[in-house]
């Protein structure tokens, strides 16, 4: 017979398959999805740091995001400077993702805030698998003493392993 | 038993003789009927029943249905069997539902310190909240100025570093919509 015929079991399997593709699709943060060939799991401390040249800093906000999501942020500690020595504000919801939004303010005088390149927070994350993830650092905004907007640069490096 | 049938199949029956000659001798004379007669009896009796047993649209169904049964006939020689489906179908479904819920029950709450509030905290007019309306306000409230009673943001009742601090928050929800 040169008709068309029917498998019966390739239906059922192909819409176990579908549907639970679908599943993940809809519940991706509940669900993790791990590559298959590599899955080690690696801790990696990234240094931020902001440059306001010769302006004293007074706030900071940025963001930081893994590029392609290899990486989840684990823990955010805060900067050098006793004016930012404390963490800084992040919403909880970015533990376990791989964006995050930090910012910070100090009241301090001019002359007891940090000028030039100082480093203003440490972000903890989760990597998997042997290769580097790559990292986004976007400055949101930035003030100096009273609110006033400034200029600045911010950039990361990811701490040595001793 | 015996006395209603008196006679078995094969006996000849006990009666007067001459009514079974009568009677044997109805069989022998044999009535012709014209096949066309037979004909016109036949698709009378069809039409009456089609009639009697159908509307136009219940023939239209059937038409239909039997069109259907054709089509079936000659593409689908096994027949499509649904049972066996069942368990897969079942398993696929209660995965969705799972994921369904899991998605819905994981979602995070909506912003606990208030998403009315933010309209008002652009204190530098910049049309953004950011962090340099949270300096701004910890520094008005340091600096002992009184800012309005809106910026009680939290509704303790009181305007201090904890209002700036709500600035602060909303300034790195990663849902904030960012515009005062």
């Amino acid at each position: 017979m040169t008709g068309i015929t029917r498998q019966p079991m390739k239906a059922p399997f192909c819409m176990a398959v579908g549907l639970a593709t679908l599943s993940l699709l809809v519940a991706p943060n509940s669900v993790p999805l791990l590559a298959a060939e590599d899955t080690a799991i690696r801790f990696r401390a990234v240094d931020v740091y902001v440059d306001s040249k010769e302006k004293p800093l007074a706030a900071y906000q940025l963001e930081l995001s893994a590029k392609e999501g290899r990486a989840k942020i684990v823990g955010i500690e805060g900067g050098e400077h006793p004016a930012f020595k404390e963490p800084p504000f992040y919403d909880p919801k970015a533990m376990q993702q791989d964006r995050v939004i930090i910012a910070a303010f100090s009241t301090l005088p001019a002359n007891k805030l940090p000028k030039n390149k100082t480093r203003v927070a440490t972000i903890h994350v989760q990597s998997i698998g042997d290769r580097q993830p790559e990292f986004a650092l976007k400055v949101e905004t930035a003030g100096t003493v009273g609110g006033k907007k400034i200029k600045v640069q911010a950039r990361f490096e990811e701490r040595k392993v001793e | 038993m015996n006395s209603a049938q008196p006679n078995r199949p094969d006996e000849e029956p006990h009666a007067p003789a001459e009514l079974v000659k009568a009677l044997k001798s109805m069989h022998r004379a044999r009535i012709f009927v014209p096949p066309s007669v037979d004909e016109a009896v036949l698709a009378k009796a069809r039409e009456h029943l089609a009639e009697s047993t159908s509307t136009p649209g219940t023939r239209s169904i059937r038409a239909a249905l039997a069109k259907a049964r054709a089509y079936l006939a000659e593409f689908n020689p096994m027949p499509f069997a649904w049972r066996p489906l069942a368990p897969w179908a079942a398993l696929a479904a209660s995965l969705a539902i799972g994921a369904w819920l899991a998605h819905t029950l994981t979602k995070p709450a909506s912003n606990a310190d208030g998403g009315a509030a933010f309209a008002r905290e652009g204190l530098n007019h910049d049309g953004k909240v950011d962090i340099l309306d949270a300096l701004v306000l910890a520094r008005e409230i340091e600096q002992g100025q009184e800012p309005g009673a809106q910026l009680d943001l939290n509704g303790d009742g009181v305007i201090d570093r904890r209002d700036a601090e709500v600035i602060a928050k909303q300034a790195v929800n990663l849902e904030k919509g960012g515009r005062a």
